[in-house]
């Protein structure tokens, strides 16, 4: 038999101290339950012999009656006194209801806390979210979604069920979502059982609940509830949600930047070996001619660099020397001098096999196979220099790159020649130059990132200053090709200053011929 | 073989606002044939205690007369009730407490305002499981 209304307001424990009170009162009053079975009292009062009962009620229902045998007025004064109690008694479990609910939610917050502070995954924190809040207010669904900051797409990320089939009217809930990602805040809304929008919270069928996911910077997603049936939401859900909301969104920012900072690590170790790997790719010796010092120096603004130099040995005992480089700078320009350094390679070895040919033809050659692979709008500069050491003579053609100067004992000249750059054009042709390089000369090759160089005030380094530097002696005597290119590094920190962030790629080569 | 424990909770807090806390929170085992007492100090504890033989006690730390620490050493080694299973419950929240409820016997040390669920799922396991 089921507990009766009566039964569950009055406790085991008041029981024996009001049993205790109305039979010293009146030994035959007897309190009954809605069906008149004998709850307090004398039990044995025969219900026959009393006057009329006396109904008892609380919160304007009937819940029982009080009979009395020989007493009508204490019969009536302990109704009356009993729905006073049962007032008092039920203001006070919903009190301590209202109490025990207030320490959920602040346990609530304390576990979040606590879990939160151990994830950086953007998943589990939001599932995190949904496992504590919807069982506390009773949700039966749930999810959590990120909406991407470019298109909008939402995606969702965690996801809560009590039950599995789908929520009817799930589908009428699109306008409110949307109303809360395009207000900001926080927002509830109740339907009817035939999903139509009512205002009163206690006829509703269905309430929707829908709080943003917020920094103070940007919207990162949201979390949708659904509460069904006799659990509807309430304005002290909505402010709980809310307050989960908002110490949920700044943990998966931080998840966030977390995700970019571990990749961002995998990538610089990528790039790390990338940098080895590409500075395998220059030569690692230079190249012992007799009568003839060689030097170069290649220094990246990033990781990975775009500028490249090459010795290429001829078949006929000269020696070719390319200065490149890419436009733009890191991986897509470390991407092309990769492949510009084995194109010319490659078009070195072919075409010299038999007689020598010309630094023109080979830039053609090598623009003409180059021209298939570099992107619209990407390009390589590159100075071909071809050297006989016997003879100190230099052949040269230029594709777009910085004009080299030659060092000789009456000045510091610039060895002038014209092309368009690799990549640009499928057909184009270099001229040829020549000139010797004289015992006690230096040719120097370098890349902009030394004359486009910038100091602090804006103020560009550029050729004038390359030049007079060249001319600068120590002692009366010129500077060694080692020495000379550590003696212009020196200059350009000196030009930028100790904070400099290079801005692009340097790559200095320089060819000495021994005097005498 | 039948379980031959009662099946009953007893409650020790000198303020009646906790003791209504606690009650409020057990409710659903009340209405699985849990009978709940109460006391508000440590020497009528002991008398239902020894009476009643509750299987599980919730008691406070701080109350006059005999503390709960007190009562809980008196349980567990003095009236052989080493079965009843002891929780303290209490406002601090030191190590310290820890430690003696400890040495006092407790099963288990809860800091106060508690986690209604947490203790609601503590008695279901103690009484059923």
């Amino acid at each position: 038999m089921p507990a009766s209304p009566l039964r569950k307001l009055i406790k085991s424990r008041d029981v024996q101290v009001l049993s205790n009170l109305f039979s010293t009162l009146d030994p035959s009053l007897v309190v009954l339950d809605l069906e008149k079975r004998p709850l307090l009292g004398n039990s044995a009062t025969p219900l026959e012999d009393s006057p009329e009962l006396t109904a008892l009620n609380h919160n304007g229902e009937r819940v029982g009656w009080v009979a009395s045998r020989d007493n009508p007025v204490c019969q009536s004064s302990t109704a009356a006194f009993l729905e006073y109690w049962l007032d008092k008694e039920t203001g006070q479990r919903s009190l301590a209801a209202e109490v025990l609910d207030n320490y959920r939610e602040l346990h609530l917050f304390y576990r979040f806390s606590e879990k939160l502070a151990a994830s950086l995954q953007q998943d589990l924190i939001a599932q995190l979210a949904l496992d504590e809040i919807c069982p506390l207010i009773r949700s039966t669904h749930g999810y959590v979604a990120l909406i991407n900051e470019e298109n909008n797409d939402r995606n969702v990320i965690a996801e809560y069920h009590q039950r599995p089939e789908q929520i009817p009217w799930l589908a009428q809930a699109g306008d409110f979502i949307q109303g809360v990602i395009d207000s900001g805040s926080a927002e509830l809304t109740h339907l009817t059982a035939d999903g139509q929008p009512i205002e009163s919270e206690r006829l509703a069928a269905i309430s929707f609940l829908c709080a943003p996911l917020k920094t103070d910077k940007r919207l990162l997603g949201l979390v949708f509830l659904v509460g069904e049936g006799p659990r509807r939401f309430t304005a002290g859900d909505l402010k709980l949600v809310y307050a989960i909301a908002l110490q949920t969104a700044p943990a998966i920012e931080i998840a966030f930047l977390h995700q970019l900072e571990l990749e961002k690590t995998i990538l610089e170790r990528d790039l790390a070996t990338a940098r080895r790997v590409q500075a395998a790719l220059l030569p690692q010796i230079m190249p012992t001619l007799k009568g003839w010092r060689i030097a170069a120096l290649w220094q990246p603004a990033r990781m990975v660099s775009g500028d490249l130099y090459e010795f290429l040995p001829f078949n006929d005992g000269k020696l070719g020397i390319a200065i490149a480089d890419v436009t733009d700078k890191g991986v897509p320009a470390a991407l092309i001098m990769a492949n510009t350094r084995s194109v010319m390679r490659a078009v070195v070895s072919i075409m010299n096999r038999g007689q020598s040919i010309g630094p023109g033809k080979l830039l053609a050659e090598a623009n003409r196979i180059l021209h298939e692979d570099i992107p619209l709008g990407m390009f390589v500069t590159c100075l071909l220099v071809v050297l006989d050491p016997q003879t100190g003579e230099i052949t040269y053609a230029n594709a777009g790159h910085n004009l080299p100067y030659l060092r000789t004992t009456g000045g510091v000249l610039q060895l002038r020649a014209r092309g368009a750059a690799l990549g640009i054009f499928p057909e184009s042709e270099y001229e040829e130059f020549s000139t010797r390089i004289q015992p006690g000369s230096t040719l120097l090759m370098y890349s902009d990132g030394l004359t486009e160089a910038h100091n602090p005030a804006g103020a560009m380094f550029d050729y004038p200053r390359l030049q007079q530097l060249l001319a600068d002696q120590v002692d009366g005597q010129p500077l060694e090709a080692e020495t000379l290119l550590k003696f212009l590094m020196s200059k350009l920190h000196e030009f930028t200053g100790p904070a400099w962030v290079q801005e692009d790629d340097v790559t200095l080569v320089a060819i000495e011929r021994l005097a005498g | 073989m039948e379980d031959s424990r009662t099946n009953k909770i007893l409650i020790v807090d000198d303020e009646a606002h906790i003791r209504l806390l606690i009650q409020q929170t057990l409710e659903d085992l009340e209405d699985q044939g849990v009978e709940i007492l109460s006391a508000d100090n440590g020497r009528e504890a002991l008398r239902l205690a020894e009476q009643e033989q509750p299987r599980l006690v919730f008691l406070d730390v701080m109350m006059p007369n005999i503390d709960g620490l007190q009562v809980c050493h008196t349980l567990k080694h003095e009236l052989q009730m080493s079965n009843v299973y002891v929780v303290i419950l209490t406002a601090k929240g030191q190590k310290y407490d820890l430690q003696r409820s400890q040495e006092a016997g407790a099963d288990r040390y809860m800091t106060k305002p508690f986690d209604p669920d947490e203790l609601l799922k503590l008695a279901s396991n103690v009484l059923f499981e």
